[in-house]
């Protein structure tokens, strides 16, 4: 149940960064491709034991830390890349004037290096 | 962007519990969950709100660009100087060279505290200065 | 201090260094930055010059981080083929950087993301671990984006977004494989992969789902990392690119970082003993070669021409490599020989192009003016020129040779290669217009009086880069017995048994590289004439949409898992 969200989450995302036009809808479905990944890798640690991965007295049975922990270091890595994704867009939107993709292709057509 | 006066209100009230709950994040994060990447973006998005609410002219009165770019390269060199101070007592780089305490109690886990702080610092300022950049209207 | 403590260090150092890039910038003090950087590549050198005899003696240097040992933590391992790659990414940068100090109009962060750009290439070589590298990889992407959007021109500006949603792309089929390795092995980390269910003997003992599952991971793995790899079809954000790049950042980019990435390609396929992928790239490199010098002759901009050239010359890189899966570990000396050749010639053409286009200002090859650049520079180019072309006595010529002579039975392939190369010969001479002298008064070339002068540093660079190429091809035992095959066999790879290169200047091999140069010269000649250069214009104006860009990477995961046979 859990991996057929995810796998359609994943399948949103690719979609969404294919198939929209605007420069920012992608921007998000990137986004989205993180997070999905980041379920993923949670999921699928959360699997093999049962309790949250803190050692207190008494707790005996933890799941898997390491997705965790990794998905943690992809977390802050999604976001910076969001960060300059979100930068470079505003740029472009101050030099062209639009951030449709398509727009976008259209005036770069001719121009050159 | 438009002013409102209970968002104004509303925010500047809840602004200093949110960055203690960044700070509570960040040090108990080696106990329970949090740490100091979570802990740090709490700490910015409490700057974030203020931006979102009074504008970031106004926030970069309270919150300099300049004291904020100095805290990053601060926290940045922290860190640098203690990955690099376990090479140089003898550990390992990056290696957990301070005292381990009793487990369940703050100060313990060796570095893993202080590295906590310093990455809640360095995130926190970071997204500041990302989120400056990007709202400014000009 | 033991030396494999140092190894750390290759890492720390460019960061510490850009840490004081940043203080640099908060101070607006412009200089620190610069001497900084320039302290730490030289440092970088000394560091790896002083591993070498350690490095002969134990074959290869490990280091664990936090002192957590193999299937905890993280290992540094440094082996003839990681120190081999750093020496390379260390002199490249050092040119580089020379380069930008005698462009001087780069700021303190400039060298910030410069410094970013080297840790991260040094830590992608020198990591074990698969999510370490991971880590890496995004740190190079960053500042890349960073880098080529520097200038704040619009060409530059999309060509770095395009090149952020690819790379992103690619980059999360990267993190699926990561899921699929950690969900069958329990470990993230490269060197312990192929012990973990006996894979040396052969994967006969495994259950098919497993082993289906690591050859998927195999295959997401690669077209993860070889994205940045630039072979056909995943080669689409490169010409943008690094044609709107600064100039040293070109040909670092071009000469480094698309080197790297294979390596890591190496290292992957190699732990998961994935021959089935590894063959595949005995097709898709000659086509690669071929595809791109087509479209680099169609090109007018000249930097567009040599990013294309970039990735033509990937696959040549990548045909080698995928030789060495029938012929062994012979192919893999080719194919290492000419990664440092091409590193070495494309930064040098990349620069002295640059370095064309800074003094005249123009980087278009259809206009034809008087070009104010002075007429040595003509000399580092035909240095690069040759090089690329396979013409002697330049490194190209030796590893061009020994690229050819692993297909020797196979035509089609071969065919294919001798193709690319009278190609390429054609492009550059198509290239050297942009130095060309002629009687007509330049079109609006700005003012007349202040023309740039070339700065000693761009003088030295340059120099230093035409010098290495001239040894390559004089000296070529000298470097493959002593830098390129102990660097393959000390990789796990196996030791080159037999005679892996014959003797490398023979009339025969001379008188081929003539051929396809002089074929080069007429294929010139004949897109000149207006047949030919209506059906250049028209192939120029191929371009292909984001979207179009986008769908073939999800259709080169596609075609590797299915070619590879895992699905």
């Amino acid at each position: 149940m859990a991996g057929a969200i995810i796998l359609l989450l994943v399948l949103v995302a690719v979609a969404g960064l294919i198939l929209t036009d605007n420069l920012i809808k992608k921007v998000v479905s990137l986004s989205i491709l993180n997070s999905a990944l980041v379920i993923l890798f949670v999921w699928a640690g959360s699997l093999s034991g049962s309790e949250a991965p803190i050692l207190l007295p008494g707790v005996l049975d933890i799941v898997d830390p390491l997705p965790q922990a990794v998905m943690l270091t992809a977390i802050v890595i999604g976001i910076c890349l969001t960060a300059v994704a979100l930068a470079i867009v505003l740029r472009i939107h101050k030099c062209y004037g639009t951030v449709s993709r398509r727009r976008l292709e259209e005036l770069t057509k001719n121009d050159d290096g | 962007m438009k002013e409102s006066k209970i968002v104004d209100l509303v925010s500047r009230k809840l602004v200093p519990y949110i960055l203690l709950f960044g700070l509570y994040l960040i040090s108990y994060g080696h106990l329970s969950p949090g740490g100091g990447f979570q802990g740090g973006t709490v700490l910015s998005s409490a700057i974030l709100l203020l931006c979102l609410s009074r504008g970031v002219e106004a926030t970069s009165r309270l919150f300099t660009s300049r004291a904020v770019n100095a805290l990053e390269i601060a926290a940045f060199t922290l860190f640098l100087a203690m990955a690099a101070a376990g090479m140089a007592v003898g550990v390992s780089f990056l290696g957990n060279f301070l005292p381990l305490g009793r487990i369940g109690e703050v100060p313990s886990a060796g570095f893993i505290l202080f590295l906590n702080m310093v990455i809640g610092l360095e995130v926190g300022t970071g997204i500041t200065l990302i989120c400056f950049s990007l709202l400014r209207e000009t | 201090m033991t030396m494999a403590e140092t190894l750390p260090l290759l890492i720390l150092l460019p960061f510490t260094a850009s840490l004081l890039c940043l203080l640099a910038r908060f101070l607006n003090r412009f200089l620190l930055a610069q001497i900084v950087t320039a302290v730490s590549v030289a440092a970088s050198l000394l560091i790896l010059g002083l591993l070498l005899p350690v490095l002969r003696d134990q074959g290869m240097l490990t280091y664990s981080i936090g002192g957590w040992p193999e299937p905890l933590g993280i290992t540094l391992y440094l082996d003839g083929l990681a120190w081999t790659a750093s020496v390379m990414g260390a002199v490249l940068s050092l040119c580089a950087l020379l380069f930008a100090f005698g462009e001087g109009s780069y700021r303190s962060d400039f060298y910030f993301f410069f410094l970013m750009l080297l840790a991260g290439m040094e830590g992608v070589i020198l990591t074990g671990d698969l999510f370490n590298m991971f880590v890496f990889i995004e740190i190079v992407s960053i500042s890349s984006y960073i880098l080529i959007a520097y200038s704040l021109t619009r060409n530059s500006l999309w060509a770095s977004l395009r090149y952020l949603l690819l790379s992103s792309l690619g980059i999360a089929f990267f993190l699926l494989g990561l899921f699929l390795v950690y969900r069958s092995t329990g470990t993230l980390s490269l060197h312990l992969i192929p012990g973990s269910f006996g894979l040396g003997e052969g994967a006969a003992n495994l259950p098919v789902s497993v082993s289906r599952s690591l050859g998927l991971a195999a295959a997401m793995l690669t077209v993860g990392v070889g994205l940045k790899a630039a072979f056909v079809p995943l080669h689409t954000w490169l010409p943008a690119a690094h044609a709107a790049a600064p100039h040293p950042v070109s040909a670092l980019l071009s000469g480094v970082m698309i080197k790297i990435s294979f390596l890591a390609v190496w290292r992957i396929l190699t732990a998961f003993g994935s021959i089935e992928v590894q063959s595949l790239f005995r097709f898709l490199g000659p086509f690669t070669a071929l595809f791109a010098v087509v479209l680099a002759l169609s090109q007018t901009d000249s930097k567009r021409l040599l990013a294309y050239h970039s990735v033509s010359q990937m696959g040549l890189i990548a045909a080698a490599y995928g030789a060495a899966s029938r012929a062994g570990s012979g192919a893999l000396v080719a194919s290492l020989a000419h990664i440092l050749s091409h590193s070495m010639f494309k930064s040098l053409l990349f620069l002295s192009v640059g370095a064309v286009i800074h003094v005249s200002g123009e980087r278009d090859l259809e206009k034809r003016g008087r070009s104010s650049s002075p007429p040595w520079l003509l000399i580092f180019f035909l240095a690069g020129a040759f090089s690329i072309s396979g013409l002697p006595p330049f490194n190209g010529f030796v590893s061009k040779t020994l690229i050819s002579s692993l297909f020797k039975t196979e035509p089609v392939l071969a065919t294919a290669l001798r193709l690319t190369a009278v190609g390429t010969a054609a492009s550059m001479i198509k290239l050297s217009g942009i130095f060309r002298w002629s009687g007509k008064r330049s079109i609006s070339l700005g003012s007349e009086g202040e023309k740039p002068r070339l700065s000693p540093f761009c003088i030295a660079s340059l120099s230093v880069l035409a010098l290495l190429c001239l040894a390559g091809g004089v000296l070529p035992r000298l470097v493959l017995e002593n830098l390129i095959v102990p660097a393959v066999g000390s990789s796990k790879f196996g030791t080159p048994t037999g005679s892996l290169y014959g003797s490398i200047y023979t009339a025969r091999h001379l008188a081929e590289s003539l051929a396809y140069a002089a074929l080069g010269g007429m294929l010139y000649l004949f897109i000149r004439s207006p047949f030919g250069s209506r059906w250049l214009r028209r192939l120029g104006r191929l371009r292909l949409s984001l979207d179009g860009a986008l769908l073939l990477v999800v259709a080169a995961v596609v075609m590797f898992a299915v070619l590879g046979g895992y699905l």
